[in-house]
Parts: structure tokens; sequence; C-alpha cells
């Protein structure tokens, strides 16, 4: 960090008072992104740590064969909503480092929507597997016959299945929260910027909750394919 | 890095606050650091009532339980049923863990020393930093809830191990488990209070790294810290990095308890009493590998900051530098990652793979090198010092004897084939009190007695504190040391009366003596407590170093104002110049630009 002596009138009201200056501000404020999103990693990684030991301990095919109940395209085409609301963040970034409000406004709501539409996929998904008994519970499995093509699958490997949707439920709902945690961030920000000129008159707070916003996605890029392509 | 200090106070003047401002919903960090520290303190009540419970029932089995014996239900006769029992040992270790030792280190003591030792105004995110602490009453409130409801808190150890804690309860039954009355809607709360405990927890160490690595004062670099801050760094990364692994399998635990999932439940099923569960898919060993993945590092988040602060305190009543200041660094961090990697020695006795057993064996017989280290290096400065024995001192001192003992009972524990026999024994539980009560607390007691006149702008009576502390050191160690001679003796933990087995009936008379010592332990804490709050109103003003330390903290008043510093503080020189030879006074601050030459770190 280089060692202004002095800032601006303008900048001296961005800071906050236990601060020397807004670079300090910046980078404490990175700082502590960074090391909540390192913390979230671990928080990820102990589910996912569980639900690999319980695969590949499986004695039988119970995994592939609830991750082949999934509906891999529309997990695509989530997939790429949510990949292009990180592109339409991204871009949010920079129009607030660049001082253009309006395109801020524009790339924030995009964000928002893309967002919403994954959340939207998902609870049709989610609506889908409740209606096809994909829910753990009593139920489970009991309309599994009407839809195969006749071939009875054994009752351990349904239990098994039912783990793996006990992981598909827990594993996306868990990155759901996570996604409407930051939608509504998203939006206070949004409001924010249409309101005053939040964002542009200092980019930190767009940036920082970019980095929250990338990590959900990035979060996604691996319950994917955990979740949905791994049916072998 | 280097930062401006153009800054005067003037420029961050700042307005009256209300009273519930300023003290109850406070950003300021010292605030919270002594809210912190008063939940610790009334919470170390709480627990060391439990403890005395724990050692009345252990001491005389069949006795009638004075005051709230008259409180259980007529069906017991004054005496504690097994349920009960289960429930105190359950609970006086968790909030042992999360409510006192954790809360005081990093929550009260990092709070607190973090800016000052930095130099800085403020820690960097003080609206967090406040609902760190807030997070904590949530917590606070389910754990004491617990007593009060159905089936009594949780009761299944404080590693709450399946299947017995995350038994689901079936339908129609209310919150009623099958596997025993505590670890129903009690042990429900129990998880819901650890994820707030975790929450605060991580809030907490998101602040101390940011601020440490961004808020350092002018020419305080990494190496001119003081240990205490080295010692809260790492462990405030411990906890960034292990605790959301716990909070994970919380809620794991969570769901199976409450919406009937089987993560953590056998895949045959399981039968209590006349229930049976229908087969599942999970496992119950992924709780404890889960589990001890936050809870080893745990162990060193309980004991990292309390050697912090203890190499300060040493280094300043020794009137010496500390003896090997960078290797005293390099320790902490090597106990820490280390402690990453050794969970699996709490599993030995889970059936383990042997040949995973030996990796997890030998990287745990290795923290004893870097904890060596740290003691030859507290040895080291202390030899040739011109010793005061203030009371800080002495707590000091005292942590250093007692995490010796602490440390040699743990390398027994880390050889698979001695961990075999001495599992689940009183052996362990005489360890983790050498660790926890006889270091920690020394620690945290030394720490208190030094930094409470920073904190207050009081001093504390010498002369009580050195009654208490001669006390309370016979006396736990009167407590504790028996144990390992009844652990070896094979005197099983967690029992509720084994005056029924014959094999133990010749170490009962050594538990009486156990208890009744441990009776009057907690008695002598009375006499801590009264000269706290009798030193807080009437103790003697405090000037602004009284204990010639070197540390920035102690060139601001005492107490700090809001933004700690008149003006921003500039460093010179390294935390530990104290007894130089050519100079007449015998420190040199490190704000001190003239003083004797600027000795490089060694």
């Amino acid at each position: 960090m280089s060692p202004s002596a002095t800032h601006t009138h303008d900048e001296h009201a961005l800071v906050a008072h236990h601060f020397e200056n807004l670079e300090q501000q910046r980078g404490a404020n990175l700082l502590g992104m960074w090391l909540f999103l390192s913390s979230e990693v671990l928080f990820f990684g102990g589910i996912f740590t569980a639900y690999a030991m319980m695969r590949f301990s499986s004695t039988n095919n119970g995994f592939a064969l609830g991750s082949s109940q999934l509906n891999a395209v529309v997990g695509g085409i989530n997939t790429a909503v949510l990949l292009t609301s990180s592109l339409t963040m991204a871009l949010a970034v920079w129009a607030a480092q660049t001082k253009h409000r309006r395109l801020l406004q524009l790339f924030l709501s995009l964000t928002l929507a893309f967002g919403l539409a994954f959340l939207v996929f998902k609870g049709f998904e989610w609506y889908h597997e409740y209606e096809v008994s994909l829910v753990p519970g009593p139920t489970f499995g009991s309309k599994l016959a009407e839809k195969g093509d006749g071939t009875v699958i054994p009752a351990e490997t349904v239990k098994t299945m039912q783990m793996f949707f006990v992981f598909y439920f827990s594993i996306t709902g868990l990155h759901a929260l996570h996604m409407v945690v930051g939608l509504a961030v998203l939006a206070v920000q949004l409001v924010l910027c249409l309101q005053s000129d939040f964002g542009v008159r200092d980019y930190g707070p767009i940036e920082v909750f970019g980095l929250y916003w990338h990590f959900v996605d990035v979060v996604w890029i691996y319950v994917f394919p955990l979740l949905y392509l791994m049916r072998a | 890095m280097s930062v401006s200090h153009s800054h005067t106070t003037e420029t961050h003047a700042h307005p009256e606050m209300s009273i519930l401002r300023k003290y109850v919903f406070s950003e300021d960090h010292k605030i919270i650091g002594i809210q912190f520290l008063f939940t610790g303190l009334i919470m170390l009540f709480v627990g060391g009532a439990l403890a005395l419970l724990v050692r009345l029932q252990v001491g005389w089995p069949n006795g009638t339980i004075p005051i709230i014996g008259r409180w259980f239900p007529a069906s017991w006769g004054e005496k504690m049923s097994p349920e009960f029992y289960t429930m105190v040992f359950s609970m006086h270790a968790s909030v042992m863990i999360f409510f006192v030792i954790i809360p005081w280190l990093t929550g009260a003591f990092g709070n607190f020393l973090i800016p000052l030792q930095i130099g800085a105004p403020d820690m960097a995110f003080p609206k967090l930093n406040m609902m760190s602490y807030w997070f904590m009453w949530p917590a606070l409130i389910t754990i004491i809830w617990s007593f009060f409801v159905e089936g009594g808190a949780a009761g299944s150890g404080w590693t709450s191990y399946p299947t017995l804690a995350s038994a689901g309860m079936p339908a129609g039954s209310g919150f009623q488990s099958p596997a025993g009355p505590p670890s129903g809607y009690g042990q429900i709360l129990w998880l819901v209070s650890l994820l707030f405990v975790g929450i605060s927890s991580m809030m907490g160490s998101v602040n101390y790294i940011t601020t440490i690595v961004n808020m350092r004062a002018p020419g305080m670099t990494f190496f001119r810290m003081p240990m205490s801050i080295w010692a809260m760094f790492i462990t405030a990364i411990l906890q960034a990095m292990a605790l959301p692994v716990l909070t994970v399998a919380l809620i794991l635990q969570l769901l199976d308890k409450t919406l009937g999932t089987t993560f953590f439940l056998p895949p045959a099923g399981m039968a209590f009493g006349n229930w049976h569960t229908g087969p599942g898919g999970g496992q119950p060993l992924l709780w404890q590998h889960l589990f001890w993945f936050y809870s080893h590092p745990a162990v060193y988040i309980m004991i990292l900051p309390a050697m912090g602060m203890v190499s300060d305190i040493i280094s300043v009543f020794a009137r010496k530098p500390l003896f090997g200041y960078k290797p005293m660094v390099y320790a902490i961090a090597g106990i820490a990652g280390l402690g990453f990697i050794v969970w699996g020695h709490h599993m030995f006795q889970s059936g383990m793979d042997p040949r995973l057993g030996t990796g997890f064996m030998l990287a745990t017989i290795m923290i004893a090198l870097p904890s060596a280290v740290k003691t030859f290096n507290w040895l080291g400065t202390i030899w040739g010092g011109n010793i005061k024995y203030t009371t800080a001192m002495l707590n000091a001192l005292a942590f250093v004897a007692m995490f010796v003992i602490g440390g040699l009972s743990g390398i027994f524990m880390a050889a698979t084939p001695v961990d075999v026999y001495i599992h689940d024994t009183y052996f362990i539980v005489a360890h983790i009190h050498y660790v926890l009560f006889m270091s920690s607390i020394f620690g945290i007691f030394a720490g208190i007695y030094f930094w409470f006149p920073k904190m207050f702008g009081r001093m504390m009576n010498e002369t009580w504190g050195k009654v208490h502390f001669v006390l309370t050191f016979i006396l736990a160690n009167c407590t504790f040391y028996p144990m390992h001679i009844i652990g070896v003796g094979g005197h099983p933990r967690r029992y509720y009366d084994i005056t029924i087995y014959d094999v133990f009936q010749h170490l009962q008379p050594l538990n009486v003596f156990m208890s009744v010592s441990a009776i009057l332990l907690g008695l002598a804490q009375f006499i801590f407590v009264a000269n706290f709050f009798y030193s807080l109103i009437w103790g003697p003003r405090a000037e602004r170093n009284p204990w010639h330390s070197n540390t920035l903290e102690w060139s601001a008043p005492s107490p700090p104002p809001h933004g700690n510093f008149e003006e921003t503080p500039v460093v010179y020189r390294g935390p530990y110049e104290y007894g130089h030879p050519d100079t007449e006074q015998d420190y040199a601050p490190q704000t001190d630009a003239k003083g004797p030459a600027v000795v490089a770190a060694h």
C-alpha cells in the first residue's frame, strides 16, 4: 500500500474513522471477504467430503442411479444462467470502477435477474423431484417404477439413492441459501445505486460483493458435475 | 506495508454517545473485549458448578446432593440420576470450552489486545465485532434454556458422538429421543447453540486476521509484533479454517435429528430398547472425522493465545528479551499447522486402519518439537533474569510448569499402543485438565492480572492475588494430579458409579480426596472474583505503564479512550528490549526513537 499522506476532502467522507485512508479501507474489506470465502470453502469442503465418503463406500450403484434421475439439461441451463450472472457482476464492478453510473445500474439489475432466474429454475426442479417421489422420506421412490423401463431397482439400491438425494437437497439447499443471501445484498446495493451515487463514488462495496457472488458461482461449478454428471 | 499517520485525533473526534451505544451495543474493541471477559467469568461459574456436581457424584456415588438435590424429581430421592450425571459432565465440557476458554482467549484478550498492541485505533470491522459478541447471546440463551427442557440438556458427551447423539426421534414421540432423555430436545438446542458460537467465532477470526494484516501502525512490521499478537493471528487462522467444518457437521446432525436424514446413522439401522430405526445409509465414524477436524485445532485455539500472552508477561517480569523470538513464532505456526493433520489420534480406538493410525501418531508426536522449543525458550527467557514475582508472573510461570506436565502426558496418548490402554480413562481427563485448566486458565489469570490496569485503569490487589494463586496452584494439582494415577489404574471416565466394580474399590479414597480438593478449588475462585470487583471500584489508580513494559498498549492512557492513542504511534523497535546493559532505564518502549541502538530481531 502506498503511503498517501493526505486524502482529499471527498475521500474523507468515505473513510470510516478508524482507517487512515480509502486504500487501507478497501484493502481491509477485500481481505475480510477473502478470509470469509476461504472459510466457506472449508464449509462446503466438509459436506463434499461427506458426499465423497458415502459415495465411494457404498456397495451398489445407488448414487449413480440417483444422479441419472436429475435433469442435466435444466442443470446445464442453470449453470449457464449463473455463469452469465457472474459475467454481468464482473461488468458491474468494472462500471463502478470507471464511474459509469447507468451501466452499473444496468449490470446490477441483470445480475439480480439472472440470479432470480437460477432460483426459479431450481425451484421447478425441486418441485418436479417432489412430484416423482424423489424427496427423502417414507414415500421415497414410490413412483420410480412408472418412469423406468420396467426393471425393478433392488431395495438396497433405493436406500443408497435416498442417501444421494439427501445430499442433493442439502447441498443444493445450502447453495440456494447462499444465493438468497447474495440476492438480498444485491437488491440493497441496486436500490442504493438507483437512489444515490453509491458504487460510483466508491467502488469498494460493489467489488467486495462481487467476490462473494463469484464464489457462489464457483461452488455451483463443483456442485453441478458432482451431482448431475457423475452417472457411472 | 506502511500506513500514513498524518491524522491527529482532532479529525477523528467522536461525538458523545449514549450509554447504550457506549457500553452495551458498543463497537469499541475494548468494550467488546470486556463484555466477553464478563460473560466468560459468569459462564466460568456455571461450568465450575457443573464440574463440582461431577466431582460430588464421583466422590460420593450414593450421596444426596446438597441444595439443588431438593429440585430433583421425587423419585431420585435427592440423588443424581445416571442421565442427569451424563448431562452434567457433557455440559461442563461444552460450557467450559465454548463459553469460557474460547470467548476469553479470543473474544476478550483478542479483542482487547489486538488493536492496542499493533497501534490501531480499532478493529478493521467494528460492526462485525459487535455482532460477534451479540451472536454469543442466542448461543448462551439456548444453552441455558436447554437445562430446563424436557429430558434436560445434552448428555452425549461434549463430543456428541452418533449414534447416541444423533438418533432421530420417531414420529409422534415429541422431542423424546429413544436413545435416552438427554439426547432429545437438549441435544437439538446444543447443536443450535454451537452453530451460533460458530458464527460468532467466524466473524471474530475474520476481523482479527484483517486487522493484524491491515491496521498495523507505521513501523510495526510483522516481526516487531508481540507474541500475543502472533498467537492471536495464528489462532484466528485456525478458527477461520477449522470451524466451518464443525458448522457443516452440526448442520448435518441437526438434519439427522429433526428431518430424519441418516448422515451419521449406521446403514443397517439400529435399536434402542424397543425402538428400531429403519435402515439408513450413513456412517457414524464420519461425524468423528468431521468433529475432530475442528475440535483438535480447537485444542490449540484454547492454548496458543495463552502461550502468546505468557511469553509477553515472562519477558516483562524477567526484565530480559524473549529468548528466541523468531523460533517462538515459527513454533506457534508449527503447532497450528500440525494441528490440522492429527485429528485421527482421537480415534485410535475407532477401528481405524493401523497404517493410518501410524501416520496420525507420528504427526502427533512431532507436535512435541515446537512445544519443546517454546518451553525451553521460556526457560531461557527466565534464566539469569531479574525476576519480579508479581501475581501475573507467578501465574505465567505456573502456566509453563503445568504445560510441561500436560504436554508430557500428551505424548503418552499420542503413542497408539499406550493410547489403546489409557483411552477413555481418567488419564485423559488428567491430561485435558493440565492443558486446559492448569495451562490455559493460568495463562488467562496471568493475562487478567497483567492487563487489568490497562482495561480498567486500576491495579488489582497483589496480596490477595498471590493468595488466590497459591491456593489455586496447590488445589488444582491436588484435584488433577491423582487423575493420572487412577487413570493408569484403569478408572474409566464418564461412569456414573464405579464403586460397583470391585477392581476399582481401592481407587475410591483418591476420588474422595480429589473431590474435596475440587470443592476447595472452586471456593478459592471467589477470592479472585472478590479481588476483581473490589479492585475494579476501589483499586489504586493505575499509571500509564505500571509494569515498565515495552509494547504499544502501555503508551496509551489507562484505560485508553475510544480511538486508543492520542496520536498514531510510530514503532522503532521490537517488543522485548529489556535490561539493556548500556542504559539506565531497563526497558525501551517500542515507540522510543532515541533509547539504545535498535537491535535486530534474532
